[in-house]
Order: structure tokens, then sequence, then C-alpha cells
């Protein structure tokens, strides 16, 4: 037999539990305020020319990384037109606020198995080109002697970390996949 | 020795008995040969004695004769007288006889010596026959004498005669001394004649004793042996038949003979090789006597025990009956109480039937008040709906944030050293926008814990609206249950009724059943006796049956 009692007491704490979640509680803002300014108020701990910042970005099951100075933007879902007789790694044009980029697909580019190239873009600055990745992730302060070469890595591989993240230079990778394209943007 | 007995006894009778035909014959013959020569001599000798006497008187008659014719001349011729001349011619007459007789005696006497019985007889005869020559020359110079002295007479000069008187006597008597001799031969020879026939009788004698004695030696070692080739085989046989009444029966006699000996080892092989399959079949048999017995002492024993079992049983069978008997009357007891307490059930149905009507009416209002419940549970769930399109719209913002935020920290990384400030601003937002979608993950996971209870709820509900159904469709069963039962009970108040009669009737069976127990208590000690007797008998079969054997085992086959 149920305890109609009992369950009639937890029916009105739930009760009360939830009429104080809604109010704002204005000793609980001000704890938050407090603790905001006295964590953006305390010096960085190591000094910043030490440190560089990377967007950790992810790639199927991989995650891989770029320094943030080469990066312009990030855009998720862009409309990408695909080229006629463009090579396989072209993903395809797009149209950046009137200006016209090339989008990469980075799976084809690093030659991974056929399967989802993600719905993310990367605009690099230099050259100006979209790479289409994963979700980008965050950003992280890595010095860069954390990154350790691995034997036989690919020209397009900086270095990897300790856990795991890829440092990758997208020049050797587009050279290697896409002369052609390259010859074709000097031109241009 | 292939030769029959039969055969054998036979040949040596017939031995026997040519032995002593032989031994006949012989004997007879040696006596004929005796009687033979005993007549031959007899007749021979008789034949010349009685010529010999036969000449004797002739001489006489012619002296005689002479001596008249002389007579008549002396005494003249006065008297009437025979004539001289037929004297002389008479006197010639006699001469002449003799003569020939004498020559017949010679004759005689060298026929048998010429065809003699032996050689001292021809000697014999011999003499006799020179003799008789003698005699024979004698008596012709006698004649001529006479011849003269007749020529004489009839002239009448009997001074003549008188000188010639002496001549003649002097050949009258030299020829009777020679015909004496002859006499004295033939009488000889008679003599030799006896002892011939005598040596010839000793002889006979001597020669039928060897023949006897021969004949007695030859059928001794004739039986002799007949007797060994009988006996010798016969004392093998001994043996062997006295080893085969000792038991052994492994023994073959020798059948290498084709004599009644072989056919008796043959029979006796063939009797000692019944002896050994009568042997084994009743070695067999009592083998099988002595498992038979065996078993029907093991059987017996299994008997004389269940025999024991049943008399126990059927002194516990006693004694149940005596309880059962017992138990009958508590049974008519407490039928009659059943029957009384089963009137006072059939009042207490009737408020169940009451009971189970309100419980009905109680069912009813359960359902309704589930079905409510499950209505507002049902309202409260599209409330949910309403809190999760509001969380929808919190994570968009938090997306849209964190993308902001990633894209001012590029910009402000472009910036380089003046950006740096902004930089921090841009990770603070994006702090703040990954917060905030961690804080709509927990949202939508309590919001599906919410679902699922309500789910959960309904369902529960929902099965509690099917149970009280089920439970109002019991309480309909338990209705008819009861109203069945206040009938069985008015069925079993008359049941019990009978069953208290039945009892009491039972209690009459049962105490014949305990008769019946006690008698067949009694047959079952009568039988005990009988099989501790049975089990008796069947040891007594077994040791018989155990000496048999050993007496059977004697045999060695």
């Amino acid at each position: 037999m149920i305890d109609w009692e009992q369950a009639r007491r937890r029916l009105a704490r739930s009760e009360r539990g939830l009429e104080q979640a809604l109010v704002a509680d204005a000793q609980r803002v001000k704890r938050v305020w407090r603790e905001r300014a006295a964590r953006l108020a305390r010096p960085p701990a190591e000094a910043l020319s030490a440190v560089r910042p990377f967007l950790a970005f992810r790639l199927r099951e991989e995650t891989y990384a770029l320094p943030l100075e080469e990066l312009g933007e990030v855009i998720p879902n862009p409309a990408c037109t695909p080229v006629p007789g463009a090579p396989a790694a072209l993903a395809g044009v797009l149209n950046l606020r009137g200006q016209i980029r090339p989008v990469w697909d980075l799976a084809r580019l690093l030659q991974l198995p056929e399967g989802e190239s993600g719905d993310w873009v990367l605009l690099l600055r230099r050259p100006e080109l979209g790479l289409r990745v994963g979700r980008a992730e965050q950003i992280l302060h890595l010095r860069p002697e954390e990154f350790r070469v691995p034997l036989n890595a690919p020209p397009w591989v900086v270095g990897v970390s300790a856990d795991a993240l890829a440092w990758l230079d997208v020049q050797p990778l587009l050279q290697t996949a896409a002369p052609a394209s390259s010859q074709e943007r000097k031109e241009s | 020795m292939n030769l029959r007995i039969g055969t054998r006894i036979l040949l040596g009778f017939g031995a026997m008995v040519a032995l002593t035909l032989g031994l006949g014959w012989y004997v007879l013959a040696k006596q004929a040969e005796v009687r033979n020569h005993t007549a031959q001599i007899e007749t021979r000798d008789l034949r010349a004695l009685d010529e010999l006497r036969q000449i004797i008187q002739g001489q006489y008659h012619m002296r005689a004769l002479r001596e008249t014719a002389v007579a008549q001349t002396l005494l003249g011729k006065s008297h009437q007288s025979e004539d001289p001349l037929l004297l002389q011619d008479r006197w010639r007459q006699s001469y002449e006889q003799t003569r020939k007789l004498l020559a017949d005696l010679e004759a005689t006497a060298e026929e048998y010596e010429k065809h003699p019985t032996s050689t001292q007889r021809a000697l014999q005869w011999g003499r006799i026959r020179q003799s008789g020559a003698e005699a024979h020359a004698t008596l012709k110079e006698l004649a001529a004498e006479v011849e003269i002295g007749l020529a004489l007479l009839a002239r009448t000069d009997l001074a003549q005669m008188a000188a010639r008187a002496p001549v003649l006597s002097r050949l009258r008597q030299n020829f009777e001394t020679k015909v004496m001799a002859v006499t004295l031969l033939a009488q000889e020879q008679i003599d030799i004649g006896r002892a011939e026939v005598a040596a010839l009788h000793d002889q006979t004698r001597t020669a039928t004793l060897i023949a006897l004695a021969a004949a007695v030696l030859l059928g001794t070692l004739c039986a002799l042996a007949i007797q060994r080739s009988i006996t010798r085989p016969l004392a093998t046989f001994m043996q062997f038949v006295e080893r085969v009444g000792q038991g052994d029966l492994t023994q073959q006699a020798p059948v290498d003979r084709r004599d009644e000996l072989g056919d008796l080892a043959r029979s006796l092989n063939q009797m000692v090789a019944g002896l050994k399959d009568v042997a084994g079949q009743t070695l067999a048999g009592t083998e099988n006597l002595s498992a038979a017995t065996a078993e029907i002492l093991a059987s017996t024993q299994q008997q004389g025990a269940s025999t024991t079992e049943q008399a126990a049983a059927v002194q516990q069978t006693t004694a149940t009956m005596a309880e059962i008997a017992q138990s009958g009357a508590q049974i008519s007891e407490r039928a009659k109480q059943v029957a009384a307490s089963t009137e006072a059930t059939s009042a207490a149905t009737q408020a169940g039937l009451q009971a189970v009507q309100n419980t009905t009416r109680t069912m009813e209002a359960i359902r309704e008040q589930a079905e409510a419940v499950a209505e507002n549970v049902v309202a409260l769930s599209e409330k949910t709906q309403a809190v999760g399109e509001i969380i929808a719209t919190v994570n968009d913002i938090a997306e849209q944030s964190h993308l902001l935020a990633l894209n001012a920290a590029i910009e402000a990384a472009a910036a380089g050293e003046q950006g740096r400030s902004f930089s921090v601003v841009a990770n603070e937002i994006k702090n703040l926008a990954d917060q905030s979608k961690e804080a709509t993950v927990q949202v939508r996971s309590i919001l599906g814990d919410i679902q699922k209870g309500i789910n959960s709820s309904v369902m529960l509900t929902e099965e509690a609206v099917k149970r009280s159904e089920s439970g109002r469709q019991q309480a309909d069963v338990t209705d008819r249950t009861i109203r069945q039962l206040a009938d069985s009970i008015q069925q079993s108040v008359q049941a019990f009724q009978q069953i208290a009669a039945g009892a009491n009737q039972q209690q009459i069976g049962f105490d014949q059943v305990t008769q019946a127990v006690r008698n067949i208590g009694q047959a079952s000690d009568q039988s005990a006796n009988g099989t501790r007797q049975l089990e008796k008998a069947a040891a007594n079969l077994n040791a018989l049956s155990q000496q048999l054997r050993k007496a059977v085992e004697r045999y060695r086959m």
C-alpha cells in the first residue's frame, strides 16, 4: 500500500523547489558576478608569448588543430555550390558576403576513406579558401613544444600533442592533393 | 592269432581225434601184421609137418608091403594069398607117392625159401630143402635096393636075399634118419616162427607205447597253446574291467584282435562309452539336480521369510482393522457433528453473498477514478512537450553564442595584441554558451525521465482499470460459487446423515473382516509350519544331491 501522506509531502516539496528555482535569487546572482570578476582579474598563469591559441575541431573520430591566426572565420552549415570539372577534393565554391571562395573537403585532402565530410567550414586567411570539417570544438592555448613530430609523419602534420591532437599545415596538403588548383589560384 | 576261439578249440579237438584215430589205426595195423605173420608161419610149418608125416606113413606103408611080400614068399604058395606081382605094384605105387611127397616138400621148402617171412627162416627152409633132397636121394637108393630084393624074391632066391638084407636095412635106417632130421628141422622152424612172432609182438607193443606217448604230448601242447591264447587276453580284460569297476572310464580295451576277444574288447569299449555317457549325463543331471535343489532351498527359505512377513502383516492388519473400526465409530460421531455445523454454514453463506455484491460496487468506483487519473496524467504529458520546445529554443541560442564566441576569438587573434582583451571576453561568452548548452542537456534528460514516468503511470493505471474489471468479474464468479456452495452444503447435510448410517453398517463389516483376518493368521501359521518342513526336506534333498554328485564324481572321464 502506498503511503498517501508521504506522497503528498513529496509533491509539496517538489512544488516549493520549483518556485525557488524559478524566482531570481539576488544573493545567488551577486555570487556569480563576484566569481566571474575574480576569474577575470586573475593574471594569466603563463606568459602569453609562450603559448599560441589553436582552434580544435573534429573530423570523424579524430581531433585536429589549426593556429587561430591562420583562420578568418568559422561558418556552420554554409551553402556550397559544386563546380563542374573540378578535382574531387574540391567541395565547391562559397559566396561569402559577395566574395567567392573555394571550399576543400579536408577528409578527401587527408585521403581518408569515403564517409561523412562534416558540415562546418573554416575560412583561412592565407590562402583565402574554406576547409570543410566536422564540428569546431574549442579554443586551446598550447605551447608549440607540446607537439611532437611522430616517425614517418606525412608533410602536412606539424606535430601531435599528448592528447592526440594533430596540428595540420594546410599548404603541403593543397600542394600534394591539387597542384593544378594552386596553379590556377596563382594566376588569378 | 586271428583264428576265432571256437575254431581254435575245434582244431585242438580235431587234432586230438586225428591222433587217436592214427594211433588206433597204427595199433590195428600192427595187430593185423602180427596175425598174418603168425598165420603164415603156422600154415607153412603145419603144411611141412603134414607132408613129413605123410612121408613117414608112406615109408611105413612101403616097408609093410615089402615085408608082406617077403613073408608070402617065405610061407609058400599054399595059402590063398595075394599075387606077389600085385604086391609089387602096390609097393611101387606107395613108393611113387612117397617120392612125390618128398618132391612136394622140396618144392614147398624152395618156394618158402624164395618168399620168406625172415632171413633166419629162409636159411631154415634152405636147410629143410637140403635135408629133403638128401632124404629123396636116400629114398631112391632104397627103392633101387628094394627093386633088386623084389626081383630076387620073385625068383625066390632067399640066399641072395639074406645077403642083401643088411644093405637094405642100412638104407632103410638111413632114410628114416634123414626123414627124422627133416622133421627136427621143421620143428626148429616152428620154434623160430614162435620166437619171431613173440619179437614182432614186443616190437608192436613198444611202437604203440611210443605213439601213445607222442599223442599225449601233442594233445597236451595243443591244449596248453589254446589255454594260453585265451587266458592271457582274458587277464588283460579282467584288469580293464576291474579298473572300470573302480570308476576309471579313461581306459580303452585293445581291439587289435579279430576273434571273440576282439568282439569282447569292442563290446567292453562300447560298454565303457555307454557308462561314460551315462556317467556324464548323470553328472550333468546331478549338477542340474543340485542347482535345482539349491533353488528350491533358496525359494523355500524365501517362502519361509515371506510367510513370517505375512504372519506379521496379518497381525498388523488385525491391529489396523481394530483401529479402523474405532475410527469408523469416530467418523459416525463426526458426521453427526458436521451435519450440525453445516446448518450454521448455510446461514453464513447468505452474509457472504451480501458482501460480494458490495465488493462489485466498490470495484466499479475504483475503475472510474483510475480512468480520471489517466486523463490527468495525459494532460501533464502535453505540458512537458511545451517545456521541451522552450528548451530547444534555449539550445539554439547557446549554439549561436558558441559560434559567435569562436569567430570573435578568431577576430581577436587576427587583431593581435590589440585584440587580447576582446579575446578574453570572447572566451567568456563561449564558456557561458557551453554552460547553457550543458544545462539544456540536463533539462532534456529530466524531461525524458518525466515522460517515461508518465508513460509508465498511464500503463499502470490502465493495468489498475483492467484489474478492477477482473476483480468485478471475480466477484461475480464468487457470487455464483457461493450460491453453488449453499446448494452443496444442503446436499452435504444429507450426505453426512447417510455417512453416519453407512458407518454403522461399516462397523458390522469390520467385525467380519477382523474375524477373516484372524483366520488368515491361523492359515499363515500353518503355512509357516509347512514351509519349515519343506525347507528341511529341501535341505535333505540338497545333501542327497551332494552325495550323488560325489558318487558320480568317482568316475574319471
